[in-house]
Order: C-alpha cells, then sequence, then structure tokens
C-alpha cells in the first residue's frame, strides 16, 4: 500500500531523465534565421514606378481627411468614483502593467469610460463595487494563489488596505452583500475551498460552508442578503447550491452530469429573486476541448434551467440589470473553440429578456477572457432601482431586421494604442504596404508591443506578393517572409518600428529586423498628423499593376480602433479626383464588413480603371451600414 | 546571413528550466518526441525574441505547451488513434497512473503540485480558465486517490 502525498510521489518526476536539447535548439534558431532572410530581389513591376506609386499614396493620405467619422464613438473621464458607479455597468479590464481598471460601460451601447478614481486601478484582480458605489473588494496580485488575500478600499483613495482579521489565504472571487453589510469569498486551499463571509471592516470572519472533498466557489447573494449560491465541486460532480448566509445545511439546486453535461459557474441571483443565471461549461471530452459556454437561466429552486439564447459563441459570466429585465454578460465574437480561453475576441452584450434582443456594448481588449470581471453594480436593491429610461432614438437608426443595433464602441486612448494605430498609418503612408511592392508590411495582431527607451517598438510582418489573374479577376499570392506561427502568433514578427511621440507628435525613430535598406530611410523619420476622431477606416495604402491595358487599383482598407458600431459593416465611396480636386469618373462603393478585431484590416478593390483625368486621388466617405 | 549563437542568457534558461519543462511536457503529451520538439522549438522562438520578453521563464512555459497543445492536435488529426502515450517506468505506480488521465489533466497535477505553478499560471499555460484548472484538480486527485491510494492531507 503506498501512502505517500501526492507531492511527494510527483518528486519521482525528477528522476525521468532527459534529452540535451542544445544541438536541436541550435538548429531551429539557424533554420529560422535563414528562413528569415530575405534575397535582395527586382521589385514586381508597378505602373509608373515607385515614385507614381509613392506620389498617389500621400495624395491619398490627404485625402482621408475627408473621411467621416462614424457616429456615437466617444471617449472621455468619467467623473470620480462615489455614487455615480450606482446602476452602472462595471467591467474589470486587465492592464499591461498587470493591474485592473474599472470601466463603465453604458447599458445602450454608447462608449465605456475608465473610472476616474484612484481607486480604481489596483493591484488584484476579481474586483467587486459596492453596492453604493463607493468602495471595491479584490483579491491581491500576489504570485501565489495559496497567499492571495482579500482587499478593500474606497473608490476614492489609491491604497486599499486588507481585509484585517485573519487574512484569507487563497481567497477568490469576493462579492459584496446587495445590503453592503458582508462580503463573501471562496477560499481556495490545496484539496478543498470553502466560503466565507467577513463584514467589510473586517470583522466576524465566519466560515459558511463546509467542503472537505472539493471546492465551493463563485458564491452570489440573493437579493435580500439573507442566501448565498454557489457552485459546489465535490470532487464528482459540479453544481449549483444555495446555503443560508449565517451557515448551515446547504441545498442542491443543479444536478448536471459532469461528463456529458457539464457543470455551471457564476450564479447571479435576479434583484426580484425570481431567477438566477449562471454559465454552463460544456466541459467536453473531460475538459479535453474548449467548447462555448452558454448562459443560462433557472427559478431559484433549481428548475426550469434552461439556456438563454442558442448561439455557437462562448458566453459566461451574467449580471442582472437593477430592475431584472435585462442581463450583461461576456460573448465571444467568434466561435472558435480552440481561442476561447486563451486569446482575447470577447465583448460585453446586454440580452434583453422582454424583447430578446441582444445588443453589443463594449469589445474587450485581447486579454484572457478569465481575467475580466462583470458587474451590475446595485443590483439586489430592486425596491430602489430606478426605471429604466428608454435610450434616445438612434440615429440613423437601423431596420427592426437588424439584429445588433446601437454596437458602439470605445476608443484606444492608451499610449500603446496610438503607437500602434500610429506606426501602421506611417508604414502605410510611405507605401510600404503595398501589396505589389518589393514587400509589404503588415501589422500582426500579435502583441507584440513593447516599450523601450527609444519609444514604442511595434511589431510588423513583411509579406512578399505578387500580382495575378484569378478567375473572375485579380489578386495576388503572398508568402511571409518570417514563418507564420497562427498558435504563437508573435512568431510571425521579424520587423519592428520603434515610434516615439514627441511634443504632441508621433514620428518613427528607428527600424529593426527585416527591412530593405531603402524602404527603411523612407521610414525613418516620418511623422504624421495625429487624427483626432476615435475609430474609422483608413485607406492608407494603394498599389498598381498594368494587366493588358487596365490598371488595377489595389487599395487597403484598415478600421483603426475597436471594432466598429454596426455588425452589417461599413459602406463607403471613392470619388476618384483630378488635380483640382474635382469629381471625375464613376464613384466606386464599397463595402467593409464588421472587423473583428482592432486594427482589422479591410478587403481590396480589385479591376479598377483610374478614371480620365484622374491623377489617383479619390475622396472617399463611409457611413454605417445598418442594414436597411 | 544571420547567425544566431546560443547566447548566454539562453544558455541559462535552459540551464535552469530545460530539464524541468522537457519532464512537464513529457507528462503533458505522453511522448517524448513532442516534448523534444515543443521544448527545442520554444526556446529557439524565445532566443530569436529574448529583448522582447519581460518574464522569461513564463514565456517560456506558455509557449511550449501552447506549441506542444498544437502538436497533439495535429496528431490525432493525422492518425486519431495513434496511441502515444509514453510508458515511462513501471518503477513508479505515480507516473504510470498520471498516463490514465487527460492530457490536461496530469498536466494540470503535475503543474500545480510538483512545478509549483498557481492555478492561475497553469490556467494561461494550457490555454484554459483557472475554474477548469480547479476542475482538472479534483477530478484528477480523486482519480489518483482511487489509483493509487493518495492520501487527502497534503
Amino acid at each position: 500500500m503506498r501512502t505517500e502525498p501526492l507531492r511527494r510521489q510527483l518528486d519521482v518526476i525528477d528522476s525521468v531523465e532527459t534529452p540535451d536539447l542544445r544541438s536541436q535548439i541550435d538548429t531551429r534558431i539557424r533554420q529560422g534565421g535563414s528562413e528569415m532572410r530575405v534575397p535582395e530581389r527586382d521589385p514586381l513591376m508597378r505602373a509608373g514606378g515607385a515614385a507614381l506609386v509613392v506620389g498617389v499614396i500621400v495624395g491619398i493620405v490627404a485625402a482621408l481627411m475627408l473621411v467621416q467619422i462614424l457616429p456615437n464613438s466617444r471617449i472621455g473621464p468619467v467623473p470620480a468614483g462615489g455614487s455615480d458607479l450606482r446602476s452602472s455597468i462595471v467591467v474589470g479590464v486587465p492592464t499591461a502593467a498587470g493591474t485592473t481598471q474599472l470601466l463603465t460601460v453604458t447599458p445602450r451601447g454608447t462608449g465605456a469610460d475608465p473610472v476616474q478614481a484612484p481607486g480604481a486601478t489596483f493591484a488584484g484582480w476579481e474586483g467587486n463595487v459596492s453596492p453604493d458605489g463607493s468602495r471595491v473588494v479584490f483579491v491581491d496580485g500576489a504570485a501565489d494563489d495559496q497567499t492571495s488575500g482579500v482587499f478593500v478600499g474606497d473608490l476614492d483613495e489609491a491604497d486599499a488596505e486588507p481585509i484585517a482579521d485573519s487574512p484569507p489565504e487563497g481567497a477568490e472571487t469576493p462579492v459584496w452583500a446587495p445590503d453592503g453589510s458582508k462580503i463573501v469569498f471562496s477560499q481556495n486551499r490545496v484539496g478543498h475551498g470553502e466560503l466565507f463571509t467577513v463584514e467589510p471592516d473586517g470583522s466576524r470572519l465566519q466560515q459558511v460552508t463546509a467542503n472537505d472533498q472539493g471546492q465551493d466557489l463563485d458564491p452570489a447573494w440573493s437579493p435580500d442578503s439573507s442566501k448565498i449560491a454557489f457552485v459546489r465541486n465535490s470532487g464528482g460532480p459540479i453544481d449549483l447550491w444555495v446555503v443560508a448566509a449565517e451557515g448551515g445545511q446547504p441545498s442542491q439546486l443543479t444536478r448536471f452530469d459532469l461528463q456529458a453535461g457539464g457543470f455551471p459557474t457564476s450564479p447571479a441571483w435576479s434583484p426580484a429573486g425570481d431567477r438566477i443565471a449562471f454559465t454552463a461549461d460544456p466541459l467536453a471530452d473531460g475538459g479535453s476541448s474548449n467548447v462555448p459556454r452558454d448562459v443560462w437561466v433557472m427559478n431559484p429552486d433549481g428548475s426550469n434551467a434552461a439556456p438563454l439564447l442558442e448561439t455557437p459563441n462562448d458566453e459566461r459570466s451574467p449580471a442582472w440589470s437593477p430592475d431584472g429585465s435585462k442581463l450583461v454578460f461576456f460573448q465571444s465574437i467568434g466561435a472558435d473553440p480552440a481561442e476561447l480561453d486563451l486569446r482575447g475576441g470577447y465583448r460585453v452584450v446586454l440580452y434583453d429578456l422582454v424583447t430578446e434582443r441582444t445588443t453589443v456594448l463594449y469589445p474587450l481588449p485581447e486579454y484572457p477572457i478569465w481575467q475580466f470581471s462583470l458587474q451590475w453594480v446595485g443590483t439586489g436593491s430592486a425596491t430602489d432601482a430606478a426605471t429604466p429610461t428608454p435610450g434616445p432614438a438612434l440615429t440613423d437608426s437601423p431596420s427592426p431586421a437588424a439584429p445588433h443595433e446601437g454596437e458602439v464602441l470605445i476608443e484606444p486612448t492608451s499610449k500603446r494604442q496610438q503607437a500602434e494605430i500610429f506606426a501602421f498609418r506611417a508604414v502605410a503612408a510611405t507605401g510600404l504596404m503595398d501589396p505589389f511592392g518589393a514587400r509589404s508590411y503588415n501589422f500582426t495582431y500579435a502583441d507584440d508591443t513593447t516599450r523601450t527607451e527609444n519609444g514604442w517598438r511595434v511589431g510588423f510582418a513583411a509579406s512578399d506578393c505578387e500580382p495575378q489573374r484569378t478567375g473572375d479577376g485579380f489578386g495576388f499570392t503572398c508568402r511571409g517572409l518570417s514563418g507564420e506561427d497562427p498558435d504563437l502568433g508573435n512568431a510571425l514578427t521579424d520587423t519592428y518600428v520603434i515610434v516615439r511621440l514627441d511634443d504632441g507628435l508621433w514620428k518613427v525613430v528607428d527600424v529593426e529586423g527585416n527591412m530593405l535598406s531603402d524602404e527603411r530611410e523612407r521610414l525613418v523619420g516620418v511623422s504624421l498628423p495625429q487624427r483626432s476622431e476615435p475609430s474609422h477606416w483608413e485607406f492608407p495604402a494603394i498599389g498598381h499593376w498594368l494587366d493588358e491595358g487596365t490598371t488595377v487599383t489595389e487599395m487597403v482598407a484598415l478600421w483603426v480602433g475597436p471594432y466598429p458600431t454596426a455588425a452589417h459593416g461599413t459602406v463607403c465611396t471613392a470619388q476618384p479626383i483630378d488635380a483640382n480636386g474635382v469629381s471625375v469618373g464613376k464613384a466606386l462603393r464599397f463595402y467593409q464588413p464588421a472587423p473583428l478585431q482592432p486594427f482589422e484590416r479591410g478587403g481590396w478593390i480589385r479591376g479598377y480603371e483610374l478614371p480620365q483625368g484622374s491623377v489617383g486621388l479619390a475622396e472617399v466617405t463611409c457611413s454605417q451600414n445598418t442594414g436597411a | 546571413v544571420r547567425t544566431i549563437e546560443l547566447n548566454d542568457e539562453l544558455t541559462r534558461l535552459y540551464e535552469e528550466e530545460g530539464a524541468a519543462l522537457w519532464r512537464a511536457l513529457l507528462i503533458y503529451a505522453g511522448d517524448p518526441e513532442v516534448a523534444s520538439d515543443a521544448a527545442a522549438e520554444a526556446f529557439a522562438q524565445f532566443a530569436r525574441r529574448a529583448h522582447d520578453v519581460r518574464s522569461p521563464r513564463a514565456w517560456l512555459w506558455r509557449a511550449a505547451f501552447k506549441i506542444a497543445a498544437g502538436e497533439l492536435q495535429r496528431r490525432s488529426k493525422l492518425d486519431p488513434i495513434r496511441d502515444s502515450d509514453y510508458h515511462m517506468t513501471d518503477t513508479a505506480p505515480i507516473l504510470a497512473a498520471l498516463v490514465s488521465l487527460s492530457p490536461r489533466q496530469r498536466a494540470c497535477i503535475t503543474l500545480r503540485y510538483h512545478f509549483g505553478y498557481t492555478s492561475r499560471e497553469v490556467a494561461t499555460m494550457l490555454g484554459i480558465a483557472p475554474p477548469t484548472v480547479r476542475v482538472h484538480l479534483l477530478q484528477a486527485r480523486r482519480r489518483l486517490r482511487a489509483l493509487l491510494e493518495v492520501p487527502d492531507e497534503d
């Protein structure tokens, strides 16, 4: 009989013999290096040569200033914390610095704003705002989750204090009671975990549940603060249970079959106490695959449990509106299960239980989804919830058939994102994004922008494209020069553009990595006036080639900013103009589908013949396609 | 032509992490070939972008597990019935027992309890959410208990 503890038994792992990988590593480094080496080669044919193309691009960039700003985007601070957060949808967003920043998202989808209070950025996670909107509780950022603790702070102050009595090690998911009197949290110890409550001043730490075999997680208060729903992982099935806030015998609400039906997480009690929403996690293949989750709703006794929406998307972490008529939750933008947990690609959506409509409120930045928190502050205090006021009529109101009315975004205002946008514009404006150029440099979405002492180092990937005729039009084939690794993403990057903001003007200060020397000379030193509008399409890159007498013009459309406001995309018109700015020829109307991520690159115009008199300039205007 | 030597930083990282990383990958993938490929590729990727990486150790482990996961997925498509479980030893029952778990379960167990990563770190490495890590830990411990009579008190 072996009775040694698991950790001790696992020590045998250290005696497994390991191979020497150094020569293999060295070989791979050399292979990678040689793949990235690019032969100097003749530029591909281009109509009019390089000088003309550059001229056209500069002209197009000037014309861009005429691009219409998309409506409804909004930026700006919200007044400092305090009661302003009451009835707000609050999203905790991870930052590059490892802290969490609280944002408010408006339920009408008019944007999101950082909460401008000193306590709204904190070194921790799982932030939860008190029902009166004045304080926040969170789990600190200790490296080992065995020692993480609960911190409470005023939003108006930068410093939060640990809950004083018996610092609860391994604490997770603290939640304020609707009456503000207590905080419940789960305590994850090795092998087991229980629920505790504590008063906000740290007094009266009380164990609420006992679970020697597994863990009690994700506590959620009933609106009268008398009961706590939670997830019990028994080591076998995982289900929702409920227990009196003072402790006692819990009762089981759901009976999920872990292998066949998965398990529930993140319960949320409706403000009237008559429903509980939660996330159902299918745990397919015994957890070997990522499968989309769904938001479910049931009666508080566990009956009538059913999914809210049947979408292929991943949906999770529901929170009720104070009047109980709506739910907000996270929804994945795509439905690729392999991407669901690790990558970003989620948004906050609002589901109206009366109209059964879903509205996209806010696309989340690209971090693993479980690093975000979502709360509708004031939930639970149903008695003094304000009657919801109907949103203002949207101008350019979509047709009733449009399923995603009111999708609106907020703006990337961080220095990092500004740097990325400028770097992209600079590369494009210099003609280095020309698909017919010797090389085309493209933004990689690789999340590999870094801060250096010289400025911001923004990653690009070089590719090598050739124009060609396709069956019914024109196209081109490209091959990456740096070996794309879709899983690692950032392996693709091999060119870095260093940009810096000096006296309010962004400037390219250096290029590192894989770039031809003449291209480098063109790019270094470039600066562009900063654009004041937030999200917009740009048409920064253009290329021409001659195909049997026809000039084929290709134009890159780029969405700089977060996702667009209309799921149906954007309609743009490019009107060629002559040297005097007078329209010549037919305007070209084209359509950009909704981007799926910030800095999305749009489609191409193909086989377009420049009209007589055109100097290669176009006025471009865009409006949202509302589906009407 | 670019040539990149195994520089000091890479060598130090390899000496500190190479063996542990390879063992963890072996237990995850159940296949020494996958473990070697994933570890070597992760080190090579690191060498190309070392100056960008703020936490080399965390980056390395995360990259290696992503590469291994991709390789496992690719292999399961190529040859779904391939039995790649590596019969590590007959003398360590714990290793034989780990083989009976799913790759993610055994990765969670070893990364958390042997290599000392937190649930959040394990979640990041494996590309799953921390609650799922905890589910795996508990399911796996339950199964190991049944197989090995591992006591609960650790």
